[in-house]
């Protein structure tokens, strides 16, 4: 059967742009037909205006994104339909799944008011994006980096939203490399911005490429021309990355790192806490770095838990069917049940392989990787010191139930590299205040400053009156025959 | 025990009968194998009729990695092991009598499929001795080919020696028929000299290649079939009809060797089960899946195996042999980075 073939163009500045020449994506059913770069293209896109964006109120960046999402609400809008159609096909994540990562995007950008929180929370002060805000003896404000590349990874849509988002109420301008995996989903996003305004600066501070992993000319070219490098993936990506940042350009990774969740099952006043625990698993299809992993517990009735914690993942498979992965995938998934079950280990699973509960007694190890598509393992624990054993600088959320125990057991897990404690349930939001990987806006800006004059006070120091007298600070100019130096601070 | 029958009836009845019998002796034999069946309900009493065979456990080969699974006095084994470069590798104990029954499969495969004996051929084996080789399988096994026929090793402290292996050939004499043996990696390192140097040669027409091992070129690209065949030609002057591709791993006991027609050839005794990735179900003849396989050749060890390959098999073939033929695709990928999702480390899972 012939695949059909979807042309789309290159977004430079905003602006559609086609090519002479292609590179051709292939999926199960479906080709991608994408214009290759060239160096006019990539001129142009350096030649994106930085000044449009940086002039805008953070307030008119936000309304614009508040009308990009009163499209996206809309489920007859062509770009969200083109994603629900095409999105699944391309990623073999389910339609359901995209409609919830729109639902994720529609909550970070929906309210002005929530995006100008988020840069309050993490820059201190939103007026520092607009204004000089006086600050002691002087006036601070940030400015954008400047041009930001996003190396987007494939494996949730949300990724991308949410770094574009970040970049543009920093008011940077964006170059995005899309990934082949999940191409489409920034690729549409980026694409309603023309929708709104064609002309908008916040539009054309803004192009979406693609280049293979292998491209080294494209790699180098736009890493050499970012101010700062945003990059989302695993150990290779982020080194062929990390290694091509220049002197000066800030490097901010996310990934790869692991989670997972720590309960007292004993003392959980939840009733649907094993339903959370499925939630948790089951989002993104397990295939972000916030989804757990494992489950260590500590509890007299580890089989209810099991139980349950098996009727959530059918629940939450019903809601959220599983993606359609490859062969080796679930060849993947037989392996650890057979093995594990030859461990004297009890593996449950559908039958169609939408997930997998394994729970651990014999921990001898089977020499597979963890498959991710919603396997969770489950360890019961004695104490919870044991936990901490299964915590080092690659875990990144750990969600624990219940309250008390989170109180308990932050320092140590903080201390050991842990950036966030997460509640059980709503893994892949994490709630106001708090900021995914620890990473703030701070590092999409170089704060600034301007010094008031000299004889500006808002602070000073009482320094001993004999201070300057023995640490000569400056020298003035004297007459004749008088002594140099020892010039007071005041 | 396999072996070649040419009566499909024939070969039914004996590789159940043989599995059959294999089956109740690690059963009894292995204790961590007895306890994976019981989990599985299944015992030798449920072996009634040849579709039961399909239901017998099979251990996958990241258990061979983790534990010792061993139906004889593990003392009195040879511990055989993969040849994996990446993680840990499997090890499968061999007493006398499995290693002996692997090389009269070869012994019987090599004179009636190729016409070799121990008296027309001399082997030029690209690898190391069965003393130098150490643990790993297919280097230990071919290694031991000296005891049966006049064979000469290149390999010699992980050095291959090119210059001499040309230097022999040339210099053999003409009432022997030349066996070349290697890994696929290991001609490519020969093609690679003679390329530096400036030669090929020109060998006999009754030459015989045969390449066993891995299909990975140094840099860790895939190598066809296709690619290295042209390689022989231009090299050694050999065509296609004298290059043979032997398909074995250390869990198994049983080489497959190809006919004139390249098809891989499962002698009987041997039941090759594709299952399907999902539902680990058997799929029907000629459907690729996932490569398990039941071999009644083994004593020390039930060889009862679900591999890493993806193949399929189909009964039968143009030359003639009867029973089961297995097409090897590739290797199953259960290592695959997934974004900023760091998968969790093996020793937690």
């Amino acid at each position: 059967m012939e695949k059909e073939v979807l042309n789309l163009p290159l977004i430079i500045g905003g602006k559609e742009v086609e090519g002479e020449h292609h590179i051709r994506l292939e999926y199960d059913d479906l080709v991608i037909s994408f214009p290759v770069l060239d160096d006019e293209k990539r001129k142009a896109v350096l030649a994106m205006d930085q000044d449009s964006i940086h002039n805008l109120k953070l307030t008119e960046i936000v309304s614009f994104l508040q009308r990009v999402s009163w499209l996206w609400y809309d489920e007859n809008y062509p770009l969200r339909k083109k994603m629900m159609e095409y999105g699944p096909r391309i990623s073999g994540q389910s339609a359901e799944m995209y409609k919830h990562n729109i639902a994720v995007l529609l909550q970070l950008i929906s309210f002005k008011t929530f995006m100008e929180d988020i840069v309050d929370w993490e820059l201190g002060d939103r007026r520092l994006l607009d204004e000089w805000i006086s600050r002691e003896n002087g006036e601070i404000h940030a400015e954008p980096l400047g041009r930001l590349l996003h190396i987007i990874s494939g494996n949730v849509p949300l990724v991308g939203f949410y770094s574009l988002v970040r970049g543009l109420i920093t008011k940077n301008v964006n170059i995005i490399k899309l990934s082949q995996k999940d191409f489409l989903s920034t690729y549409l996003f980026v694409r309603s911005f023309a929708d709104v305004d064609p002309d908008h600066p916040v539009t054309k501070a803004i192009s979406a490429l693609y280049w293979g992993k292998d491209d080294i000319e494209n790699i180098d070219f736009f890493s050499n021309a970012a101010n700062g490098m945003i990059v989302w993936g695993g150990f290779d990506t982020i080194r062929a990355y990390k290694s091509r940042c220049p002197v000066g350009c800030e490097f901010i990774e996310y990934g790869p790192k692991k989670s997972l969740q720590i309960i007292d099952y004993d003392n959980n006043d939840v009733d649907q806490l094993e339903l959370n625990i499925a939630r948790d698993v089951s989002v993104f299809d397990q295939e972000a770095c916030l989804s757990p992993q494992l489950v260590l517990v500590k509890g007299t009735d580890i089989k209810r838990f099991m139980i349950r914690l098996m009727k959530g993942m059918i629940s939450y498979t019903k809601l959220w069917p599983g993606a359609k992965h490859t062969d080796d995938h679930y060849i993947h998934m037989n392996y650890l049940i057979e093995s594990h079950e030859y461990l004297g280990n009890i593996a449950w699973a559908d039958d169609d392989r939408n997930w997998l509960v394994v729970k651990l007694d014999d921990p001898t190890p089977v020499n597979l990787d963890h498959p991710l598509g919603r396997t969770i393992f489950v360890k019961e624990i004695q104490d919870f010191d044991e936990a901490l054993e299964y915590i080092d600088g690659h875990v990144q959320t750990v969600g624990i139930a219940p309250e008390s125990l989170k109180l308990k057991l932050r320092d140590e897990l903080t201390k050991r590299g842990v950036s966030r404690i997460a509640n059980i349930g709503n893994v892949d939001m994490p709630r106001e205040g708090l900021v995914h990987e620890g990473i703030t806006l701070n590092r999409l800006v170089r704060l600034v400053g301007m010094e008031k004059e000299s004889s500006y006070h808002a602070k000073s120091y009482d320094y001993p009156d004999d201070y300057f007298d023995q640490f000569i600070y400056w020298l003035k100019w004297v007459k004749k025959g008088e002594d140099h130096g020892k010039i007071l601070r005041k | 025990m396999v072996k070649f029958l040419e009566n499909e009836n024939e070969i039914r009845d004996y590789t159940f009968s043989e599995i059959k019998k294999s089956f109740a002796h690690h059963y009894q034999s292995c204790e961590s194998y007895r306890k994976f069946c019981d989990f599985h309900e299944f015992t030798p009493e449920k072996l009634i009729s040849f579709e039961d065979l399909y239901s017998i456990p099979q251990i996958p080969t990241s258990i061979f990695k983790s534990l010792t699974v061993c139906s004889a006095d593990k003392d009195s084994c040879k511990c055989c092991t993969s040849s994996g470069t990446k993680g840990a590798v499997s090890r499968i104990y061999r007493d006398d009598q499995t290693i002996r029954a692997f090389l009269e499969t070869i012994v019987a495969d090599a004179g009636r499929m190729y016409g070799l004996t121990k008296e027309n051929c001399a082997v030029f084996n690209l690898g190391p001795s069965a003393e130098e080789a150490g643990d790993i399988w297919l280097a230990y096994v071919t290694g031991f080919l000296k005891y049966a026929v006049d064979t000469c090793n290149y390999m010699h402290g992980g050095v291959l020696e090119t210059e001499k292996l040309l230097a022999d050939l040339k210099g053999c004499s003409t009432d022997k028929r030349i066996v070349l043996l290697g890994a696929p990696a290991l001609f490519m390192r020969v093609f690679s000299d003679m390329d530096a140097a400036g030669v090929s040669l020109q060998l006999p027409e009754n030459t015989v290649v045969f390449t066993a091992g891995g299909w990975k070129s140094k840099t860790g690209a895939p190598l066809t079939r296709e690619a290295l065949c042209g390689l022989f030609t231009k090299y050694f002057g050999i065509g296609d009809a004298q290059y043979f591709d032997v398909y074995n791993q250390v869990e198994s006991n049983t080489p497959f060797f190809e006919c004139r027609c390249h098809n891989k050839h499962i002698p009987a005794g041997f039941l090759a089960v594709v299952r399907d990735p999902v539902t680990f179900e058997k799929v029907e003849d000629g459907k690729e899946g996932v490569v398990s396989f039941l071999d009644s050749s083994s004593s020390s060890y039930p060889a009862f195996v679900i591999t890493d390959d993806i193949g399929s098999v189909t009964n039968g073939c143009e030359c003639g042999l009867q029973g089961q033929v297995f097409h090897y695709v590739r290797r199953v990928r259960t290592v695959e980075t997934k974004g900023c999702a760091l998968k969790l480390d093996q020793k937690m899972a």
